[in-house]
């Protein structure tokens, strides 16, 4: 038998985790198939599951192709995920039922399957399907003592064996009032369901849903036939106003054919405890979606804080203390319970308080659904942080919401709270002794604000002067100075006190104011004066220089004291000045003004080198 | 043209200015929003850009304080009290910032130097003290002098001699100031918590845990750890990524 498994979609899927599995762990995955049993009446039926277990990033989805001999149907597939060592494990079972259409040896032929690029393939499982449901019971494990089998040929299910029907208490309810949605699956006395049925809930767009546990099992007669009646309740509550509509429940079953005797006084007993004879079947069942009107809240009276709560609701307050310190949290616990959507319950406003810093911390809710109505409670805590000391209220806290029963709004609210507080111990007081400064009181709770204005930027105070030679430097100014008035003062002394001294330094001074004054002489053409003056401003230099009175100085004076102390050149000059000025004074008329002229140079001359030789 | 370029350059420190003070009142206002994060990026800009001053760096530490960032908030108040250590405002913002340091370092029996004194000299920047020193130095000079030209001749020298002591004393201030506040780097550890090791690496023993805002001397610097001092003559190795220096 060939038999291609591979469908064109695990081939896909198979090329998609090929690529995912370079970067996915390529786990190890195994592939288990069995089966419940190998030998059958032509009327059962076999169940077949195929498992995979592992790391495998894609388990694709399995079907089978057409096994000749067998019916199959595919029973629905069921997953587990668990994490060990930090690793997706994943389990998958694929499950089939496969009917016999004929008897004899059928087999259930190897199936390849890939998984992650990687090709598995099951084993091979042979059937023996024997003809009629007869006495043999060898297949069977449990072997019941009395059987009364009823040799009866197929019967079909008739839609009043098994049906479902879903209902709701109120067609017509306000947005967020509670609808109880009610699934009912009717199973008639006789008919049995082989596994698990396969149940997809309604789609119910536009609510906010709430199971209701528990599920409700009972008997039940509905036109003379007694039924054994599951119910599963769901709460839901619309979101907007406007119709909103819940669709069809549907339920796939696997039945056994009913195998009643109406007569027979132990049918039940027969067909419930003992019965073996299977026949599955699929019956596919379907209720009629159901369209709810969900009325606006009523505009008139609704309060200014309303936040669209509707139910039936209290409240209360409680704080984990009434007397604190200063900066010690107080937690207010705000409790709101009732019936009503709870968990859509919004945190009621709480004042802002100038004496407190506050903050909300937290909620929790608590659910309960005792007869079917969804209610409890929402607790919101509060942390309100007294700034000060002193005896504060802390304000009743109301809570508005719409009650439906009464069609109107109500406002409950919470008693005021008294606290009292007690002055904080100064803490900050206490650490500051251990700090640097002391003499500083620091009694501030926060850091002081802000400076005006950018100040001096990249001013010299942020520079440290002292690093600079240049600054440094500066410190030689005042000793310059005082050094240089030293200096001065002393010359100036010694000008006053040392005559010799004087004349010595005086002596250019002296010289240069006669020649200037012999200069004018020569120009108003006084050659006797002229002659005169020159005379005294070299005989006069001459005494300021050696310090000696100017007074009866003649040349051979001059001569007999400048010998050694005087250049002997210059000596020459000076005498040979001297002799030409007496020569001028006394000569009659003498007087040629380039000579005098020349004289005067010669004076001027002599006197810049004689200063040159000091 | 090159009249109104040097009159643009010699304006332009001017506009520089302004363009800071516009930022800088910016950063004020969004502290005032409650904006502390954003307050701070923007002081901080400006001192990147290289420009200080102690309101700069004063502002600058109280928006970090608010934004929860009290290792930069304390290196910059520090940052302000060097530039101006007479400002109360910094000195109490520092003293109120440290009181968040988690790590509380006993410092031991009180020194040598009574504190009071020292805190008296810390509060003068050294800049004052050598401006001090440098004209009580010119005025003993001048006195002597005057008394040289024969004014003053009975109080002159008297005058020098307090002056001269005034000069040194400040010039001695000025060094010990410059010693123990500011020729020292200091370090600020930033990061919530680091370790402090026995030696520059990671592989060097735990000495202990410091955190956020506490303050230390640097001794060295060797592969990217800092050589700490702590207030109670503890040594350890920071990583320096953990740290502003001061």
């Amino acid at each position: 038998l060939v038999i291609v498994v591979k469908v064109g979609k695990i081939l896909i899927a198979a090329l998609l985790t090929m690529v995912w599995s370079t970067v996915a762990i390529a786990g190890d995955v195994t592939v288990n198939a069995s089966v419940d049993k190998t030998e059958v009446f032509e009327n059962e039926n076999v169940r077949f599951t195929i498992e995979i277990v592992g790391s495998a990033s894609d388990i694709p989805d399995i079907t089978l192709p057409n096994l000749p001999g067998f019916q199959n149907y595919s029973s629905g597939t069921s997953q587990n995920f668990s994490f060990i060592n930090g690793k997706t494990q994943t389990s998958k079972s694929f499950n089939f039922i496969l009917i016999p259409t004929r008897t004899g040896k059928l087999t259930i032929p190897r199936m390849k399957i890939t998984i992650d690029g990687k090709v598995y393939a099951t084993p091979q499982f042979d059937i023996t399907v024997s003809p009629g449901a007869s006495s043999s019971s060898s297949a069977r494990q449990q072997s019941q003592g009395s059987r009364r089998q009823q040799q009866s040929s197929s019967r079909d299910i008739k839609p009043d064996d098994l049906f479902i029907s879903t209902s709701v208490n109120k067609d017509t309810v306000y947005v967020n009032q509670q609808v109880t949605l009610s699934f009912k699956f009717y199973q008639a006395e006789g008919v049995d369901v082989l596994q698990n049925p396969d149940f997809k809930p309604p789609q119910k767009t536009g609510f906010w849903v709430e199971d209701l546990p528990p599920r409700s099992a009972s008997y039940k007669t509905y036109k003379n036939r007694r039924y054994h009646v599951t119910e599963i309740k769901t709460a839901l509550f619309p979101t907007t106003s406007g119709p909103a509509t819940i669709g069809s429940a549907e339920l796939t079953l696997s039945v056994r054919e009913p195998q009643i005797r109406r007569n027979d006084p132990f049918s039940f007993f027969n067909n419930n405890f003992f019965g073996f004879q299977n026949q599955g079947r699929t019956v596919p069942l379907k209720s009629e979606p159901i369209t709810i009107v969900a009325l606006p809240l009523p505009t008139v009276g609704k309060p200014a804080d309303f936040s669209g709560a509707v139910g039936r609701y209290n409240i209360n307050a409680d704080v984990d203390k009434t007397s604190v310190e200063a900066n010690e949290p107080i937690t207010l616990k705000v409790r709101i319970s009732g019936i009503g959507n709870i968990k859509s319950i919004a945190a009621p406003p709480v004042p802002e308080l100038a004496d407190f810093r506050s903050y909300q911390s937290g909620d929790s809710e608590n659910i309960t659904k005792a007869n079917y109505l969804v209610g409890g409670a929402k607790t919101f805590e509060y942390v309100f942080i007294p700034k000060r000391a002193g005896s504060y209220v802390l304000p009743a806290i109301n809570y508005s919401f719409f009650d439906p029963g009464a069609k109107a709004y109500k406002t409950v609210s919470t008693q005021p709270i008294q606290v009292q507080v007690a002055p904080a111990p100064d803490r900050y007081a206490s650490q500051m002794q251990n700090l640097e400064s002391n003499n500083i009181d620091l009694v501030a709770k926060d850091i002081r604000y802000l400076k005006p204005d950018l100040g001096r930027i990249n001013s010299t105070t942020g520079t440290l002067v002292a690093l600079r030679p240049i600054y440094l430097a500066l410190y030689l100014i005042p000793l310059i100075g005082y050094f240089v008035v030293v200096g001065q003062k002393k010359k100036q002394e010694r000008l006053q006190s040392d005559q010799s001294y004087r004349r010595f330094k005086q002596a250019k001074k002296m010289a240069t104011r006669r020649l200037s004054q012999a200069e004018k002489l020569m120009h108003s053409g006084d050659a006797a004066g002229f002659y005169s003056e020159i005379n005294r401003s070299i005989i006069e230099y001459f005494g300021d220089r050696f310090n000696l009175p100017s007074f009866g100085l003649t040349a051979d004076k001059i001569r007999e004291f400048s010998d050694g102390k005087l250049d002997e050149g210059l000596t020459i000059r000076l005498l040979d000045l001297l002799r030409q000025c007496d020569f001028g004074r006394f000569a009659p008329g003498g007087a040629e003004p380039d000579q005098m002229k020349q004289l005067w140079q010669d004076a001027a001359n002599l006197i810049v080198e004689m200063e040159k030789s000091r | 043209v090159r009249k109104w370029l040097v009159l643009l350059l010699l304006l332009w420190p001017l506009i520089l200015h302004a363009g800071l003070e516009e930022d800088f009142h910016q950063a004020s206002s969004l502290y005032d929003q409650g904006e502390f994060k954003e307050s701070a990026a923007l002081l901080q800009s400006i001192v990147d850009k290289g420009y200080s001053s102690a309101d700069l760096y004063y502002n600058l530490g109280c928006a970090y304080f608010k934004a929860g960032q009290l290792g930069y908030a304390i290196a910059n108040f520090r940052r302000a009290e060097r530039l101006a250590p007479d400002d109360e405002d910094i000195k109490i913002n520092l003293e109120f910032a440290k009181l968040f340091v988690v790590d509380k370092i006993d410092t031991g029996p009180p020194k040598f130097f009574p504190d009071k004194v020292q805190n008296a000299l810390g509060k003068v920047h050294p800049n004052h003290y050598f401006w001090i020193s440098l004209i009580a130095f010119a005025l003993v000079f001048l006195f002597l002098s005057l008394k040289r030209l024969g004014f003053l001749r009975r109080t002159a020298n008297t005058l020098a001699v307090v002056l001269l002591v005034l000069s040194l004393a400040s010039a001695g201030a000025m060094v010990w100031v410059l010693k123990v506040n500011y020729l020292v780097k200091e370090g600020v550890i930033v990061a919530n918590q680091t370790e402090v090791l026995s030696g520059p690496g990671s592989d060097f023993e735990l000495q202990f845990d410091a955190h956020e805002g506490l303050t230390f001397k640097v001794l060295d610097q060797k592969n990217d750890y800092y050589l700490g001092l702590f207030a109670n003559k503890l040594k350890g190795w920071v990583k320096s990524s953990a740290v502003t220096e001061i």
